[in-house]
Protein backbone atom coordinates (compact mmCIF):
# COMPACT_ATOMS: atom_id res chain seq x y z
CA UNK A 1 0.00 0.00 0.00
CA UNK A 2 1.56 3.58 -1.08
CA UNK A 3 1.08 5.42 2.57
CA UNK A 4 2.51 8.26 1.63
CA UNK A 5 -0.62 8.81 -0.47
CA UNK A 6 -2.11 9.28 3.08
CA UNK A 7 -3.51 12.55 5.16
CA UNK A 8 -1.67 13.21 8.18
CA UNK A 9 -4.22 11.93 10.55
CA UNK A 10 -4.85 8.42 8.33
CA UNK A 11 -0.91 8.04 8.59
CA UNK A 12 -0.89 8.33 12.02
CA UNK A 13 -3.60 5.39 12.30
CA UNK A 14 -1.27 2.86 10.15
CA UNK A 15 1.87 4.05 12.19
CA UNK A 16 0.17 3.24 15.53
CA UNK A 17 -1.58 0.00 13.91
CA UNK A 18 2.76 -0.64 13.12
CA UNK A 19 1.22 -1.46 9.23
CA UNK A 20 4.22 1.00 8.37
CA UNK A 21 7.18 2.38 10.33
CA UNK A 22 8.86 6.05 10.09
CA UNK A 23 11.36 4.38 8.51
CA UNK A 24 9.26 2.29 5.43
CA UNK A 25 7.83 5.87 5.30
CA UNK A 26 10.93 7.61 5.04
CA UNK A 27 12.42 5.12 2.29
CA UNK A 28 9.22 5.54 0.27
CA UNK A 29 9.62 9.42 0.12
CA UNK A 30 13.19 9.07 -1.01
CA UNK A 31 12.26 6.48 -4.02
CA UNK A 32 9.59 9.39 -4.51
CA UNK A 33 11.88 12.26 -4.48
CA UNK A 34 14.73 10.45 -6.78
CA UNK A 35 11.69 9.91 -9.10
CA UNK A 36 10.57 13.61 -8.85
CA UNK A 37 10.68 15.17 -12.63
CA UNK A 38 9.62 18.87 -11.37
CA UNK A 39 12.64 20.31 -9.58
CA UNK A 40 11.15 20.96 -6.29
CA UNK A 41 14.31 19.40 -4.13
CA UNK A 42 17.38 21.95 -3.24
CA UNK A 43 18.75 19.31 -0.45
CA UNK A 44 17.86 15.89 0.07
CA UNK A 45 18.59 15.01 3.98
CA UNK A 46 18.74 11.32 3.15
CA UNK A 47 21.02 9.94 5.73
CA UNK A 48 19.85 12.30 8.58
CA UNK A 49 16.18 11.12 7.84
CA UNK A 50 17.14 7.55 8.00
CA UNK A 51 19.10 7.43 10.76
CA UNK A 52 16.00 9.44 12.73
CA UNK A 53 13.31 7.10 11.07
CA UNK A 54 15.49 3.69 12.36
CA UNK A 55 15.09 5.38 16.12
CA UNK A 56 11.52 6.00 15.99
CA UNK A 57 10.04 2.03 16.96
CA UNK A 58 7.51 3.00 19.33
CA UNK A 59 4.24 4.41 18.21
CA UNK A 60 2.90 7.91 20.29
CA UNK A 61 -0.86 7.60 20.06
CA UNK A 62 -1.92 10.88 20.99
CA UNK A 63 1.07 12.67 19.08
CA UNK A 64 0.09 12.83 15.47
CA UNK A 65 2.94 13.84 13.79
CA UNK A 66 5.52 11.01 15.45
CA UNK A 67 6.87 9.11 12.56
CA UNK A 68 5.63 11.79 9.51
CA UNK A 69 8.21 12.80 6.85
CA UNK A 70 7.90 16.64 5.73
CA UNK A 71 9.76 18.90 4.08
CA UNK A 72 10.80 22.39 4.42
CA UNK A 73 11.46 25.19 1.95
CA UNK A 74 14.87 26.35 1.70
CA UNK A 75 14.24 29.63 3.26
CA UNK A 76 13.67 28.18 6.82
CA UNK A 77 16.75 27.35 8.92
CA UNK A 78 17.44 23.75 9.64
CA UNK A 79 20.71 22.94 11.79
CA UNK A 80 23.98 21.77 10.26
CA UNK A 81 21.82 21.82 6.77
CA UNK A 82 22.41 23.90 3.84
CA UNK A 83 19.93 26.29 3.52
CA UNK A 84 20.79 28.65 0.18
CA UNK A 85 17.04 30.57 0.44
CA UNK A 86 16.72 30.13 -3.26
CA UNK A 87 20.15 32.08 -3.63
CA UNK A 88 23.08 32.14 -5.27
CA UNK A 89 24.35 34.11 -2.27
CA UNK A 90 24.05 31.70 -0.41
CA UNK A 91 24.56 28.84 -1.97
CA UNK A 92 26.77 27.35 0.72
CA UNK A 93 25.17 28.49 3.75
CA UNK A 94 24.54 25.77 6.90
CA UNK A 95 22.87 27.72 9.65
CA UNK A 96 23.46 27.07 13.15
CA UNK A 97 20.43 26.52 14.53
CA UNK A 98 16.72 24.80 13.74
CA UNK A 99 13.69 27.54 12.78
CA UNK A 100 11.35 27.19 16.09
CA UNK A 101 8.81 25.58 13.94
CA UNK A 102 11.16 22.98 12.66
CA UNK A 103 12.75 22.37 16.01
CA UNK A 104 8.71 21.72 16.97
CA UNK A 105 8.24 18.97 14.56
CA UNK A 106 11.83 17.34 15.49
CA UNK A 107 10.43 17.25 19.31
CA UNK A 108 7.25 15.70 17.61
CA UNK A 109 9.43 13.13 16.11
CA UNK A 110 8.35 14.44 12.54
CA UNK A 111 11.02 13.72 10.14
CA UNK A 112 11.82 16.55 8.06
CA UNK A 113 13.68 14.71 4.67
CA UNK A 114 14.32 17.50 2.35
CA UNK A 115 14.88 21.18 1.42
CA UNK A 116 12.76 22.74 -1.12
CA UNK A 117 12.86 25.69 -4.17
CA UNK A 118 11.55 28.82 -4.11
CA UNK A 119 12.10 32.32 -5.74
CA UNK A 120 15.02 33.65 -4.64
CA UNK A 121 14.84 34.92 -1.02
CA UNK A 122 11.09 34.41 -1.26
CA UNK A 123 10.95 37.15 -4.19
CA UNK A 124 8.77 36.53 -6.98
CA UNK A 125 5.52 34.64 -7.45
CA UNK A 126 6.36 32.18 -10.19
CA UNK A 127 8.27 29.63 -8.37
CA UNK A 128 10.70 30.24 -11.63
CA UNK A 129 13.45 32.84 -10.61
CA UNK A 130 15.27 29.76 -8.44
CA UNK A 131 18.56 28.50 -7.84
CA UNK A 132 18.13 25.33 -9.55
CA UNK A 133 15.52 26.41 -12.56
CA UNK A 134 11.84 26.81 -12.45
CA UNK A 135 9.56 24.11 -10.41
CA UNK A 136 7.34 22.63 -12.12
CA UNK A 137 3.46 21.24 -11.84
CA UNK A 138 3.32 17.81 -11.15
CA UNK A 139 -0.56 17.64 -12.71
CA UNK A 140 1.34 18.67 -15.89
CA UNK A 141 2.59 15.79 -18.08
CA UNK A 142 3.82 18.40 -20.56
CA UNK A 143 6.75 20.08 -18.49
CA UNK A 144 5.62 23.85 -19.18
CA UNK A 145 3.44 24.54 -16.10
CA UNK A 146 4.40 26.31 -13.14
CA UNK A 147 3.02 25.61 -9.79
CA UNK A 148 3.36 29.21 -8.41
CA UNK A 149 5.34 30.41 -5.84
CA UNK A 150 7.49 31.53 -3.95
CA UNK A 151 6.84 27.65 -1.78
CA UNK A 152 7.42 26.33 -5.09
CA UNK A 153 8.90 23.12 -3.79
CA UNK A 154 7.14 23.17 -0.82
CA UNK A 155 4.00 22.98 -2.91
CA UNK A 156 4.77 20.31 -5.13
CA UNK A 157 6.49 17.92 -3.17
CA UNK A 158 2.64 17.70 -1.21
CA UNK A 159 1.16 17.54 -5.02
CA UNK A 160 3.44 14.91 -5.45
CA UNK A 161 2.33 13.30 -2.33
CA UNK A 162 6.06 12.75 -1.27
CA UNK A 163 5.15 13.71 1.89
CA UNK A 164 1.67 14.26 3.64
CA UNK A 165 3.01 18.47 4.88
CA UNK A 166 5.55 20.83 4.51
CA UNK A 167 6.42 24.02 5.45
CA UNK A 168 6.17 27.55 3.38
CA UNK A 169 6.17 30.98 3.94
CA UNK A 170 3.72 33.44 2.54
CA UNK A 171 4.62 37.45 2.12
CA UNK A 172 1.76 38.43 -0.48
CA UNK A 173 0.42 34.57 -1.66
CA UNK A 174 3.01 33.03 -1.59
CA UNK A 175 1.42 29.45 0.19
CA UNK A 176 -2.33 30.66 -0.76
CA UNK A 177 -1.49 30.90 -4.62
CA UNK A 178 0.56 27.72 -5.35
CA UNK A 179 -2.02 25.92 -3.40
CA UNK A 180 -4.21 26.68 -5.70
CA UNK A 181 -2.53 25.54 -8.88
CA UNK A 182 -1.25 22.42 -6.83
CA UNK A 183 -4.74 21.64 -5.69
CA UNK A 184 -3.97 21.90 -2.43
CA UNK A 185 -4.78 23.13 1.31
CA UNK A 186 -2.55 26.17 1.35
CA UNK A 187 -3.02 27.39 5.10
CA UNK A 188 -1.45 30.81 5.99
CA UNK A 189 -2.18 32.35 10.00
CA UNK A 190 -2.43 35.18 11.55
CA UNK A 191 0.47 37.04 11.26
CA UNK A 192 2.40 36.48 14.46
CA UNK A 193 0.62 33.39 15.53
CA UNK A 194 3.68 31.18 14.30
CA UNK A 195 7.36 31.66 15.65
CA UNK A 196 9.23 33.24 12.31
CA UNK A 197 12.43 32.53 14.22
CA UNK A 198 14.88 30.85 11.43
CA UNK A 199 12.74 31.89 8.44
CA UNK A 200 14.89 34.36 6.00
CA UNK A 201 13.02 37.80 6.60
CA UNK A 202 11.86 39.32 3.12
CA UNK A 203 9.10 41.44 4.73
CA UNK A 204 8.90 41.60 8.46
CA UNK A 205 5.83 43.40 8.64
CA UNK A 206 3.92 40.70 5.67
CA UNK A 207 5.92 37.24 6.43
CA UNK A 208 3.97 34.66 7.78
CA UNK A 209 5.49 30.73 8.00
CA UNK A 210 2.39 28.25 6.93
CA UNK A 211 1.81 24.53 5.63
CA UNK A 212 0.74 22.51 2.63
CA UNK A 213 -1.22 19.95 3.45
CA UNK A 214 -4.18 17.59 1.26
CA UNK A 215 -6.98 18.58 4.03
CA UNK A 216 -8.12 20.82 6.20
CA UNK A 217 -7.97 18.65 9.32
CA UNK A 218 -4.33 18.88 9.04
CA UNK A 219 -4.46 22.03 9.45
CA UNK A 220 -5.61 22.25 12.39
CA UNK A 221 -3.55 18.67 13.41
CA UNK A 222 -0.30 21.24 12.78
CA UNK A 223 -1.54 24.38 13.83
CA UNK A 224 -2.32 22.63 17.22
CA UNK A 225 1.45 21.84 17.73
CA UNK A 226 3.36 24.78 16.73
CA UNK A 227 0.80 28.06 17.84
CA UNK A 228 2.77 28.70 20.48
CA UNK A 229 4.77 31.13 22.21
CA UNK A 230 8.41 31.56 21.24
CA UNK A 231 10.58 34.04 23.16
CA UNK A 232 12.78 34.73 20.43
CA UNK A 233 10.43 35.88 17.86
CA UNK A 234 9.58 39.09 19.51
CA UNK A 235 6.82 39.45 17.12
CA UNK A 236 5.43 36.14 17.59
CA UNK A 237 1.93 36.83 20.03
CA UNK A 238 1.25 35.07 22.80
CA UNK A 239 -1.77 33.42 22.70
CA UNK A 240 -3.93 31.34 24.88
CA UNK A 241 -3.55 27.43 23.79
CA UNK A 242 -6.54 26.11 21.89
CA UNK A 243 -7.57 23.68 19.57
CA UNK A 244 -7.83 24.64 16.03
CA UNK A 245 -10.30 21.55 15.31
CA UNK A 246 -12.47 22.49 17.63
CA UNK A 247 -15.55 23.42 15.66
CA UNK A 248 -15.05 20.76 12.66
CA UNK A 249 -18.27 19.38 12.23
CA UNK A 250 -19.82 21.82 14.70
CA UNK A 251 -23.92 22.05 13.73
CA UNK A 252 -23.47 25.93 14.40
CA UNK A 253 -21.45 25.97 10.72
CA UNK A 254 -24.99 26.42 9.15
CA UNK A 255 -25.08 30.13 11.01
CA UNK A 256 -22.20 31.56 9.19
CA UNK A 257 -21.91 34.56 7.43
CA UNK A 258 -19.80 34.80 3.57
CA UNK A 259 -18.67 37.67 1.94
CA UNK A 260 -17.95 37.49 -1.36
CA UNK A 261 -16.19 40.57 -2.68
CA UNK A 262 -18.18 41.17 -5.89
CA UNK A 263 -15.55 42.79 -7.88
CA UNK A 264 -12.61 40.13 -7.37
CA UNK A 265 -15.26 37.53 -8.31
CA UNK A 266 -16.81 39.33 -11.34
CA UNK A 267 -12.73 39.69 -12.64
CA UNK A 268 -12.44 36.11 -13.10
CA UNK A 269 -13.47 35.10 -16.87
CA UNK A 270 -13.31 31.84 -17.01
CA UNK A 271 -16.46 29.51 -17.38
CA UNK A 272 -14.73 26.75 -15.63
CA UNK A 273 -13.55 27.93 -12.50
CA UNK A 274 -16.60 30.30 -12.37
CA UNK A 275 -18.97 27.13 -12.35
CA UNK A 276 -16.94 25.46 -9.78
CA UNK A 277 -17.15 28.72 -7.76
CA UNK A 278 -21.20 29.36 -8.32
CA UNK A 279 -21.69 25.44 -7.13
CA UNK A 280 -20.17 25.83 -4.43
CA UNK A 281 -22.27 28.89 -3.15
CA UNK A 282 -25.48 27.42 -4.11
CA UNK A 283 -24.13 24.03 -2.03
CA UNK A 284 -23.49 26.43 0.62
CA UNK A 285 -26.85 28.16 0.69
CA UNK A 286 -28.08 25.09 0.38
CA UNK A 287 -27.22 23.67 3.66
CA UNK A 288 -28.04 27.03 5.13
CA UNK A 289 -25.25 29.57 5.12
CA UNK A 290 -25.85 33.06 4.25
CA UNK A 291 -23.53 33.97 1.47
CA UNK A 292 -24.05 37.58 0.17
CA UNK A 293 -22.01 39.93 -2.32
CA UNK A 294 -20.53 42.64 -0.85
CA UNK A 295 -18.42 45.69 -2.81
CA UNK A 296 -15.15 47.05 -2.19
CA UNK A 297 -14.24 50.50 -3.89
CA UNK A 298 -12.35 50.57 -7.00
CA UNK A 299 -9.74 52.52 -5.49
CA UNK A 300 -8.74 50.04 -3.15
CA UNK A 301 -9.10 47.32 -4.96
CA UNK A 302 -6.41 49.56 -7.74
CA UNK A 303 -4.16 50.36 -4.59
CA UNK A 304 -3.92 46.49 -3.62
CA UNK A 305 -0.93 45.37 -5.88
CA UNK A 306 0.67 49.05 -5.71
CA UNK A 307 1.03 48.56 -2.15
CA UNK A 308 2.45 45.44 -1.76
CA UNK A 309 4.92 46.53 -4.67
CA UNK A 310 6.31 49.39 -2.53
CA UNK A 311 6.15 47.47 1.33
CA UNK A 312 7.74 44.59 -0.12
CA UNK A 313 10.55 45.64 -2.52
CA UNK A 314 11.51 48.15 0.45
CA UNK A 315 11.54 46.10 3.30
CA UNK A 316 13.32 43.38 1.40
CA UNK A 317 16.04 45.66 0.46
CA UNK A 318 16.63 46.79 3.89
CA UNK A 319 16.37 42.83 5.47
CA UNK A 320 19.11 41.92 2.30
CA UNK A 321 21.14 44.62 2.95
CA UNK A 322 22.64 42.15 5.27
CA UNK A 323 24.06 39.68 2.71
CA UNK A 324 27.46 41.32 2.07
CA UNK A 325 29.42 37.73 1.21
CA UNK A 326 31.49 38.15 4.18
CA UNK A 327 29.90 36.69 6.80
CA UNK A 328 28.44 33.97 5.06
CA UNK A 329 28.00 32.98 1.55
CA UNK A 330 30.32 31.60 -1.13
CA UNK A 331 34.12 33.55 -1.32
CA UNK A 332 33.50 36.27 -4.36
CA UNK A 333 36.93 37.37 -3.87
CA UNK A 334 38.22 40.61 -3.78
CA UNK A 335 40.76 43.30 -3.30
CA UNK A 336 39.16 45.50 -0.42
CA UNK A 337 36.47 44.66 1.84
CA UNK A 338 34.28 46.85 -0.77
CA UNK A 339 35.02 44.65 -3.36
CA UNK A 340 34.06 41.70 -1.87
CA UNK A 341 30.60 42.83 -1.02
CA UNK A 342 30.26 44.36 -4.86
CA UNK A 343 31.54 41.07 -6.16
CA UNK A 344 29.10 39.29 -3.78
CA UNK A 345 25.90 41.13 -4.15
CA UNK A 346 26.72 41.70 -7.99
CA UNK A 347 27.27 38.16 -8.92
CA UNK A 348 24.99 36.64 -5.79
CA UNK A 349 21.64 37.94 -6.66
CA UNK A 350 19.77 37.30 -9.95
CA UNK A 351 18.03 40.07 -12.23
CA UNK A 352 14.83 39.97 -10.72
CA UNK A 353 15.96 40.70 -7.26
CA UNK A 354 18.33 43.70 -7.95
CA UNK A 355 15.89 45.01 -9.98
CA UNK A 356 13.31 45.02 -6.82
CA UNK A 357 16.30 46.18 -4.58
CA UNK A 358 17.04 49.26 -7.12
CA UNK A 359 13.26 49.84 -6.10
CA UNK A 360 13.21 49.23 -2.28
CA UNK A 361 16.48 51.55 -1.92
CA UNK A 362 14.15 54.45 -4.64
CA UNK A 363 11.19 54.13 -1.61
CA UNK A 364 13.75 54.43 1.25
CA UNK A 365 15.33 57.13 0.47
CA UNK A 366 14.67 59.89 2.65
CA UNK A 367 13.43 62.57 -0.15
CA UNK A 368 11.43 59.39 -1.62
CA UNK A 369 10.06 58.09 1.66
CA UNK A 370 7.18 59.90 2.63
CA UNK A 371 5.70 59.93 -1.21
CA UNK A 372 6.34 56.28 -1.60
CA UNK A 373 6.51 54.39 1.47
CA UNK A 374 5.02 56.29 4.22
CA UNK A 375 2.27 56.65 1.54
CA UNK A 376 1.95 52.88 0.88
CA UNK A 377 1.26 52.18 4.67
CA UNK A 378 -0.94 54.55 4.98
CA UNK A 379 -3.11 52.79 1.89
CA UNK A 380 -2.37 49.60 4.32
CA UNK A 381 -4.58 50.79 6.60
CA UNK A 382 -6.96 52.10 4.75
CA UNK A 383 -7.16 48.58 2.96
CA UNK A 384 -7.56 46.91 6.24
CA UNK A 385 -9.97 49.41 8.07
CA UNK A 386 -12.42 48.54 4.76
CA UNK A 387 -11.77 44.80 4.89
CA UNK A 388 -12.29 45.05 8.77
CA UNK A 389 -15.79 46.03 8.44
CA UNK A 390 -16.58 43.21 6.22
CA UNK A 391 -15.52 41.20 9.10
CA UNK A 392 -18.35 42.86 11.22
CA UNK A 393 -21.13 41.43 9.46
CA UNK A 394 -19.94 38.38 8.32
CA UNK A 395 -16.72 35.26 9.44
CA UNK A 396 -15.45 35.06 6.40
CA UNK A 397 -14.67 35.95 2.78
CA UNK A 398 -15.14 33.52 0.16
CA UNK A 399 -13.18 33.46 -3.28
CA UNK A 400 -11.77 31.88 -6.57
CA UNK A 401 -8.25 31.60 -5.69
CA UNK A 402 -6.77 32.13 -8.89
CA UNK A 403 -8.64 33.30 -11.96
CA UNK A 404 -7.10 30.58 -13.94
CA UNK A 405 -5.54 27.26 -13.80
CA UNK A 406 -1.31 27.21 -13.75
CA UNK A 407 -0.16 28.96 -16.25
CA UNK A 408 3.09 28.06 -18.28
CA UNK A 409 6.01 29.30 -18.09
CA UNK A 410 6.85 31.18 -20.98
CA UNK A 411 3.60 33.32 -20.67
CA UNK A 412 4.42 34.55 -17.00
CA UNK A 413 6.81 38.05 -16.86
CA UNK A 414 8.04 38.82 -13.74
CA UNK A 415 7.85 42.33 -14.33
CA UNK A 416 5.52 45.01 -12.96
CA UNK A 417 2.57 45.80 -15.41
CA UNK A 418 0.46 48.71 -15.78
CA UNK A 419 -2.95 46.98 -15.39
CA UNK A 420 -1.96 43.62 -12.78
CA UNK A 421 -5.04 41.52 -12.97
CA UNK A 422 -7.31 42.05 -9.52
CA UNK A 423 -8.47 38.23 -9.49
CA UNK A 424 -4.81 37.12 -9.97
CA UNK A 425 -3.52 40.08 -7.11
CA UNK A 426 -5.79 40.01 -4.30
CA UNK A 427 -4.37 37.97 -1.36
CA UNK A 428 -1.96 40.35 -0.17
CA UNK A 429 -4.96 41.84 1.65
CA UNK A 430 -4.90 39.12 4.02
CA UNK A 431 -1.18 39.81 4.64
CA UNK A 432 -1.50 43.22 4.89
CA UNK A 433 -3.96 42.59 8.15
CA UNK A 434 -2.66 39.96 9.57
CA UNK A 435 -5.66 37.78 8.89
CA UNK A 436 -5.39 34.28 8.73
CA UNK A 437 -6.14 32.43 5.01
CA UNK A 438 -6.44 29.14 3.46
CA UNK A 439 -6.55 27.90 -0.32
CA UNK A 440 -8.32 24.44 -0.97
CA UNK A 441 -9.38 22.31 -4.17
CA UNK A 442 -12.23 23.17 -6.07
CA UNK A 443 -11.93 21.94 -9.57
CA UNK A 444 -10.26 20.85 -13.03
CA UNK A 445 -10.08 22.39 -15.73
CA UNK A 446 -7.87 20.87 -18.55
CA UNK A 447 -6.49 18.55 -16.23
CA UNK A 448 -5.07 20.92 -14.01
CA UNK A 449 -6.52 22.07 -10.18
CA UNK A 450 -8.17 25.26 -9.46
CA UNK A 451 -9.10 26.44 -5.74
CA UNK A 452 -11.37 28.31 -3.24
CA UNK A 453 -9.86 30.91 -0.78
CA UNK A 454 -11.17 31.48 2.63
CA UNK A 455 -10.27 34.64 4.57
CA UNK A 456 -10.40 35.70 8.00
CA UNK A 457 -10.42 38.15 10.59
CA UNK A 458 -7.51 37.98 12.87
CA UNK A 459 -7.05 34.30 15.29
CA UNK A 460 -9.97 33.41 13.83
CA UNK A 461 -8.32 30.07 12.44
CA UNK A 462 -10.85 27.73 14.24
CA UNK A 463 -13.73 29.78 11.99
CA UNK A 464 -11.71 29.41 9.14
CA UNK A 465 -11.49 25.52 9.40
CA UNK A 466 -14.64 25.33 9.81
CA UNK A 467 -16.02 26.75 7.26
CA UNK A 468 -13.04 25.02 4.82
CA UNK A 469 -13.76 21.93 6.05
CA UNK A 470 -17.60 21.84 4.99
CA UNK A 471 -16.08 23.59 1.32
CA UNK A 472 -13.85 20.80 1.29
CA UNK A 473 -16.84 18.39 1.93
CA UNK A 474 -18.73 19.86 -0.65
CA UNK A 475 -16.28 19.88 -3.28
CA UNK A 476 -15.43 16.21 -2.82
CA UNK A 477 -11.43 16.91 -3.10
CA UNK A 478 -10.20 15.66 0.06
CA UNK A 479 -6.77 14.07 -0.18
CA UNK A 480 -6.24 15.35 -3.50
CA UNK A 481 -2.44 14.40 -5.15
CA UNK A 482 -1.57 13.30 -8.19
CA UNK A 483 -1.42 9.90 -6.90
CA UNK A 484 -5.04 10.10 -5.61
CA UNK A 485 -6.64 11.50 -8.05
CA UNK A 486 -9.72 9.58 -9.48
CA UNK A 487 -10.54 10.50 -13.20
CA UNK B 1 13.73 57.93 -13.38
CA UNK B 2 16.29 57.83 -15.90
CA UNK B 3 19.48 56.39 -16.22
CA UNK B 4 21.38 58.45 -13.90
CA UNK B 5 19.39 58.13 -11.05
CA UNK B 6 19.59 54.17 -11.59
CA UNK B 7 23.22 54.27 -11.43
CA UNK B 8 23.07 56.61 -8.35
CA UNK B 9 21.21 53.98 -6.57
CA UNK B 10 23.09 51.05 -7.93
CA UNK B 11 26.56 52.25 -6.21
CA UNK B 12 24.59 52.30 -3.01
CA UNK B 13 23.59 48.71 -3.35
CA UNK B 14 26.82 47.67 -4.47
CA UNK B 15 25.61 46.11 -7.74
CA UNK B 16 25.35 46.97 -11.58
CA UNK B 17 22.92 45.98 -14.06
CA UNK B 18 23.09 45.79 -17.50
CA UNK B 19 22.38 48.56 -19.86
CA UNK B 20 19.16 46.16 -20.99
CA UNK B 21 18.39 45.75 -17.57
CA UNK B 22 18.54 49.56 -16.83
CA UNK B 23 16.28 50.26 -20.01
CA UNK B 24 13.70 47.81 -18.29
CA UNK B 25 14.03 49.71 -15.27
CA UNK B 26 13.42 52.66 -16.80
CA UNK B 27 10.12 51.52 -17.61
CA UNK B 28 8.80 50.10 -14.39
CA UNK B 29 9.45 53.32 -13.05
CA UNK B 30 6.83 54.76 -15.43
CA UNK B 31 4.90 51.79 -14.24
CA UNK B 32 5.34 53.04 -10.76
CA UNK B 33 4.38 56.87 -11.55
CA UNK B 34 0.98 55.35 -12.25
CA UNK B 35 0.64 53.35 -9.00
CA UNK B 36 2.27 56.25 -6.80
CA UNK B 37 -1.44 58.14 -9.04
CA UNK B 38 -3.49 55.48 -8.01
CA UNK B 39 -2.27 55.08 -4.18
CA UNK B 40 -2.24 59.05 -3.97
CA UNK B 41 -5.90 59.44 -5.47
CA UNK B 42 -7.28 56.62 -3.02
CA UNK B 43 -5.07 58.10 0.44
CA UNK B 44 -6.14 61.70 -1.12
CA UNK B 45 -4.42 63.20 1.87
CA UNK B 46 -6.86 61.88 4.37
CA UNK B 47 -5.64 62.09 7.74
CA UNK B 48 -4.36 57.84 8.50
CA UNK B 49 -1.45 57.30 10.80
CA UNK B 50 0.89 54.57 8.33
CA UNK B 51 -0.17 51.09 9.70
CA UNK B 52 3.53 49.65 9.78
CA UNK B 53 2.56 45.97 12.21
CA UNK B 54 -0.43 44.75 11.59
CA UNK B 55 -0.83 44.17 15.31
CA UNK B 56 -0.72 46.40 18.25
CA UNK B 57 3.13 45.27 19.30
CA UNK B 58 4.45 45.67 23.01
CA UNK B 59 7.34 46.61 21.95
CA UNK B 60 9.00 47.72 25.37
CA UNK B 61 9.36 44.49 27.34
CA UNK B 62 12.40 43.25 28.76
CA UNK B 63 13.18 39.75 28.50
CA UNK B 64 14.35 37.76 31.99
CA UNK B 65 17.53 38.23 32.44
CA UNK B 66 18.74 34.96 31.48
CA UNK B 67 22.69 34.45 30.40
CA UNK B 68 22.79 32.31 27.82
CA UNK B 69 25.61 30.11 26.15
CA UNK B 70 27.40 32.29 23.14
CA UNK B 71 28.10 31.11 19.96
CA UNK B 72 31.82 29.57 19.80
CA UNK B 73 34.19 31.01 17.78
CA UNK B 74 34.40 28.70 15.10
CA UNK B 75 30.51 28.37 15.02
CA UNK B 76 30.60 32.20 14.35
CA UNK B 77 33.09 31.70 11.58
CA UNK B 78 31.43 27.94 9.94
CA UNK B 79 29.88 30.08 7.07
CA UNK B 80 32.75 32.61 6.90
CA UNK B 81 34.63 32.00 3.01
CA UNK B 82 38.01 34.02 3.95
CA UNK B 83 39.16 33.65 7.49
CA UNK B 84 42.45 33.54 9.49
CA UNK B 85 43.86 32.92 12.50
CA UNK B 86 40.53 32.76 14.25
CA UNK B 87 38.77 36.20 12.54
CA UNK B 88 36.64 37.00 9.15
CA UNK B 89 39.77 38.46 6.56
CA UNK B 90 39.23 40.97 4.53
CA UNK B 91 41.56 43.15 2.10
CA UNK B 92 42.92 46.50 3.99
CA UNK B 93 40.42 49.15 4.83
CA UNK B 94 43.25 51.76 5.14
Amino acid sequence: MPFLNLTIRELHQELVKKTVTPLMLVKEALIRIKNDQTNAFTYVMEQEALDTAKKLTEPEVDNLLWGIPFVVKDNISTKDVITTGGSKMLENYVPLFDATLVKLLKESKAIPIAKTSLDELGIGGYGVNTLIGPTLNPYDLTKEHIIGGSSSGSASAVANAITPFSLGSDTGDSICKPASYAGLVGFKPTWGLLSRYGLFSFNNTLDTLGFFTRSVYDVGVLLNLLAQKDELDATNIKVQKEDYLRLINHHDVKKTKIAIIKEIANDVVDPTLNKAFQQTISSLRNQGLRVDYVSLNQNLLKSLYPTYFILSSAEATSNNARLDGIKYGPDFKGETYEDIIFNARHEGFSKLVKRRFVFGEHFLSKQNKDQTYVLAQKARRLIVNEVNKIFVDYDVIFLLATPTVAPKIKEVESVIKENPSLAANYMMMANFGGFPSLTLPLGFKDNLPFGGYVLTKQFNEAKLIQVASLIESISGYYNLSIRTRKR
Amino acid sequence: MNEEGIRKLLKKLYFTLSIEEIDLLIKEFKVLENYLKTLDTFVNEQNIEPLVFPLEMEINYLREDVPEKPLKQDEVLKNVSSKEAGQIKVGKVL
